[in-house]
């Protein structure tokens, strides 16, 4: 039995937001709640395998995916990590990403409507990889996408173009070439801080962890479920911002 | 077998699609990194040589995807990467950083962030990194991700 009529969705997680990003998925569901639907948070589906499984044999992440699905049985399922998305899509799975769920299936004008708190602040809107590329798993213009910037700017926050938008955080090096990796993800922090940004806006577990954990601390680094729903009312407390490591200050929401 | 016909095995890609055209390293953000280029890679596998594999040339690719969206002969260089580490696991086995992940992908069918984080900078480089909120990723540390034993059990047959 699905959804269209009943709202229920399926959610998938992914590892890190049941440990570092776990304000991510709480405020992910507590947006899919508030705009109706009924998220079912699939807990005991198995890692998606990561880059890390891929690269020793393409067959587990197919195995994985497996299970994934099984798991979140007839119902759509959603994910926020990029990286999830694409391993699971690529493993043979259909998932969604939430921002594109968000951008056409709520869609912009509407969650316009839902704003009870508009924003005012700046945000360096940060797609990285996995949800553009390749071609066929892009939710949007590769090259020029904007959903991002349609939902921040639905609910008061102003896009700035930075030069790391479109790039990697660094995160599938940490293991073999952390040095490396850890540069990455401090050249998209100062890259968006040059373009004026109060914030850098993310759309995955992993993006987050590298820039909030390696990316030197010269900018909150939110998740954009964060804004949304403190645009549509959540109270400061439930955003779970004290739990990021780069510190976010009181005032900027 | 030779090199390109098993990268096309595992991952689709023909190799000798490619022309040279340089657009791959032209948008990629690690060349130069250990000397990396991904068409000369991609040339190094039609020319069949093994080095490619075994020296791991390829580990500098970030997956990132970016060449695959330019490249006018619609290859992906990252999953002929994919397929190059593959096939160097199954020549030599898995990696010692490789080792570890698998291990606790085997063991709780879930990876725990922070566990990767200090496996690859060290504890003490992971308390400077996250400055006096070091002590949170302490605590991330006993997260064993919730998953039931049975899907555990699922996981071990796939990742062995
Ligand atoms: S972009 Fe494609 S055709 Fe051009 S060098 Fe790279 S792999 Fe070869
Ligand atoms: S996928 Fe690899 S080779 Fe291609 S642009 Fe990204 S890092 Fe470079």
């Amino acid at each position: 039995m699905s959804d269209e009529t009943t709202g229920v969705v399926a959610y998938y997680p992914g590892c890190s937001a049941k440990t570092t990003e776990k304000a991510y998925l709480r405020t992910a569901i507590s947006v899919l709640r508030k705009l109706g639907f009924e998220p079912v948070i699939l807990d005991r589906a198995p890692c998606c395998g990561t880059l890390e499984a891929e690269l020793v044999d393409v067959n587990i992440v197919r195995g994985l995916t497996d299970i994934i699905m099984r798991e979140a049985g007839q119902k759509r399922l959603i994910t926020g990590c990029s990286g999830c998305y694409s391993n699971i899509n690529r493993g043979g799975g259909s998932i969604d990403h939430l921002v594109k769920f968000l951008h056409d299936e709520v869609g912009v004008e509407e969650l316009r409507k839902r704003v009870v708190r508009s924003l005012d602040l700046k945000v360096a809107t940060y797609y990285g990889c996995q949800a553009l590329r390749p071609r066929d798993l892009a939710i949007d213009d590769p090259e020029d996408p904007h959903m991002l910037e349609d939902l921040m700017e639905a609910i008061g926050a102003k896009p700035v173009d930075f030069s790391m938008r479109l790039k990697c955080c660094g995160g599938p090096l940490t293991l073999r070439k952390p040095n490396v990796a850890v540069e990455m993800a401090r050249s998209v922090v100062e890259s968006a801080k040059e373009a004026g940004a109060d914030a850098i806006v993310t759309m995955c577990n992993l993006c987050h962890f590298m820039l909030d954990f390696y990316g030197g601390g010269s900018l909150p680094i939110l998740h954009f479920t964060q804004l949304i729903a403190r645009a549509m009312g959540s109270p400061f407390k439930d955003l779970g911002l004290e739990e990021h490591f780069t510190p976010v200050p009181r005032n900027l929401l | 077998m030779i090199l390109a016909n098993e990268v096309l095995k595992i991952s689709g890609q023909d190799v000798y699609k490619c022309f040279q055209c340089g657009e791959c390293a032209s948008s990629c953000q690690v060349v130069g990194v250990d000397d990396f280029r991904p068409n000369k890679l991609v040339h190094m596998v039609q020319m069949g040589m093994d080095e490619v594999v075994d020296k791991r040339l390829y580990e500098p690719c970030l997956h990132c995807y970016l060449c695959t969206v330019r490249c006018p002969q619609g290859l992906s260089f990252p999953d002929i990467a994919t397929a190059l580490s593959n096939m160097r696991v199954r020549k030599y086995g898995v990696g010692r950083i490789e080792k570890a992940f698998m291990d606790e992908l085997r063991r709780r069918a879930f990876i725990n962030p922070a566990k990767v984080a200090i496996s690859s900078i060290g504890v003490l480089g992971s308390l400077k990194m996250a400055g006096f909120k070091g002590v949170k990723l302490a605590g991330i540390l006993k997260e064993g991700g919730g998953v039931p034993e049975e899907i555990r059990r699922e996981v071990r047959r796939i990742v062995r």
